[in-house]
């Protein structure tokens, strides 16, 4: 089980570095054409868009999991004794899941009901916007590993019941 | 409407939930309260991602990342030394010129932070500069990153508000340099009082030296020259002008100063995928919340507000910009942006306000709001790199702040300032 999540986190990271530098070459393909050769590539601006979606979302879910999205950690620090922290942790984390089940559900919404193709390329756009469900997934998924986490914190008196709990 | 957000966003934010997820729920609350489908969550951080001149952000982390690594920001520290080091005070002033010279090259406040105050709080503590003193220079010279060109916090200004990203970047310029002059000012003051530093009898300005580490510096230098100058003559966008800085400053770091080798470029592109991740996420819930709060008719209902006090041009600009000071204490530069801009653009246009003008102010506060208490991510970042308390470095940054408040008076009694050279440039 442990190597598995090994592996499947190898190959995340491939993946978003990957995108990351197909970005990277598409943009500078297209400003190189339009100011060495005249020519504009119609493509490229409607793909590195699309590619740069795909990595906001791979790269928030990616973030989530190691809890680095910016927050305000100094009061809640100082919330003793540490199963009373534990608790405020446990709702934030149970609110986030809300947050994180809307944006999947109705991003399926969202997505499915995209019937159009885009412009230059004619990519279903259906399948450009079922990046927001796939990831709100994996970080509902997460957020649930996080939960199981802080609660088994709560109610084992012998472990000390702070910090953020992050899971790969 | 307005006054539900902003409890259910700190309530959720003194909680420890990420500010990303605070303005979920604050934005699942008023679709709730405001009776909307829950669709239009989703479909609004979609629709405010899917942009061109958003695109600008990675490649500007990316320059930023390379940075980091490359000995680039090595060689402008160098070329700084060079130029100021010898005035009383000493690395402080070259602190704050090093983020000018960085500030032209990278758009974030916090990389600006990291990369600088790693290099030169170890060698002011050993000139005598107190940690806390050192971490409060090399923060307060960080919000400079985001007032010279290239600048992120301008980039989202444009997005939200329609306006030239290339006008509001040269409207940056001259504040940038002046908000770099005050603190050099103040660091002198402070440092003769306290005897920090003093003039060295053996240590004179050398032309011969800079023109030494001018070489090292000066292909670092060309960054900013083709990011302005693209911008200027109407070459580039802003994205354009990443996607180039981005290559040059990968170029440099690899064939010129060799300090980054193959093995570190796949590094370099997961974080800034995932810094990218981190700020495009916040920008997307962060914009849904202007839908949300534009549809429910908050800034018409401010403007109304704001004009029964006062109808002047004058008024209304300071009342604003006292509003975003305060804003600026408990909220992060990004979202306040994000947040604000649309809501304020249409106040302060009805009295005759310049958009790129405001736009350039707007960031100049905000950032300010970066090295205030208790929320100043900037601050966070100086109080690691220069290891001191959270309260200290607020104690000493706090004649850094006032100082930057001046600059910002300045340029609200006299908008020239900002609008002289894209008014000369751009007819």
């Amino acid at each position: 089980m442990k190597r598995l999540l090994d592996v499947a986190e190898r190959g995340y990271r491939l993946l978003l570095t990957v995108m990351a530098i197909i970005l990277f070459l598409v943009v500078g393909a297209s400003v190189f054409t339009r100011y060495c050769l005249n020519s504009s590539l119609g493509w490229a601006d409607e793909l590195s868009r699309f590619i740069f979606i795909w990595i906001s979302f791979l790269g928030a879910a990616y973030a989530y999991a190691y809890d680095e999205h910016l927050g305000l950690d100094f009061i809640v620090e100082r919330i003793r004794p540490a199963k009373l922290q534990t608790l405020v942790r446990l709702f934030g984390d149970i609110s986030i899941g809300a947050v994180l089940l809307v944006i999947t559900i109705y991003g399926w919404t969202v997505a499915d009901s995209a019937t159009n193709l885009s412009p230059a390329l004619y990519l279903p756009m259906k399948w450009i916007y079922m990046i927001v469900p796939a990831t709100g997934a994996l970080m509902v998924v997460l957020n649930v590993v996080k939960i199981f986490g802080r609660l088994s914190a709560l109610f084992r008196p012998d472990l000390p019941a702070e910090g953020t709990g992050g899971n790969g | 409407m307005l006054w539900i957000f902003l409890s259910v966003l700190f309530g959720f934010t003194l909680m420890g939930v990420p500010i990303v997820f605070s303005l979920g729920v604050a934005n699942l609350v008023m679709l709730f309260v405001m009776d909307l489908p829950f669709m239009v969550l989703p479909a609004e951080i979609i629709s405010g991602m899917n942009s061109f001149p958003l695109l600008a952000i990675p490649f500007f982390m990316f320059v930023g990342e390379v940075m980091n690594r490359g000995g680039i920001a090595k060689r402008l520290v160098d070329f700084a030394d060079s130029l100021v080091g010898h005035i009383t005070g000493g690395l402080g002033h070259v602190s704050i010129l090093s983020s000018m010279f960085f500030g032209g090259i990278c758009g974030s406040a916090v990389a600006e932070a990291a990369a600088i105050g790693g290099l030169l709080v170890p060698p002011m503590v050993r000139q005598g500069y107190p940690p806390a003193l050192a971490g409060a220079i090399t923060a307060s010279a960080a919000v400079i990153g985001i007032i010279i060109p290239p600048s992120i916090p301008f980039i989202l200004f444009g997005i939200v508000t329609n306006t030239s990203i290339a006008k509001i970047f040269l409207g940056g310029i001259i504040p940038g340099i002046l908000v770099g002059l005050s603190l050099m000012i103040t660091t002198y003051f402070i440092t003769k009082k306290r005897n920090i530093a003093s003039r060295r009898a053996d240590r004179r300005f050398s032309g011969a030296r800079v023109w030494e580490t001018f070489k090292g510096a000066g292909l670092a230098l060309s960054i900013p020259v083709i990011i302005v100058g693209g911008i200027l003559g109407g070459i580039f966008t802003a994205t354009e002008a990443g996607a180039v800085a981005a290559f040059v400053a990968l170029f440099l770091g690899l064939f010129v100063y060799k300090e980054v080798s193959l093995r570190d470029i796949p590094g370099i592109f997961l974080s800034t995928a995932k810094t990218t991740g981190i700020v495009l996420f916040l920008c997307g819930m962060a914009m849904g919340t202007a839908w949300l709060l534009t549809r429910a008719r908050v800034p018409f209902e401010l403007a109304e507000t704001v004009r029964s006090i006062t109808a002047s041009r004058m008024g209304v600009l300071l009342l604003t910009n006292v509003l975003l000071f305060f804003v600026g204490f408990v909220m992060d530069l990004t979202p306040a942006m994000l947040i604000l801009a649309p809501i304020l653009l249409p106040l302060v246009q009805s009295v005759g306000i310049d958009p790129v003008y405001f736009g350039v102010v707007m960031s100049v506060n905000l950032g300010i709001g970066l090295i205030t208490p208790p929320v100043g991510t900037v601050l966070y970042v100086a109080c690691g790199v220069a290891n001191v308390r959270f309260d200290d470095l607020v104690r000493s940054i706090a004649p850094y702040v006032v100082a930057e408040v001046v600059t910002l008076l300045l340029l609200l009694f006299f908008p020239q300032i900002v609008l002289f050279i894209p008014n000369m440039v751009m007819q």
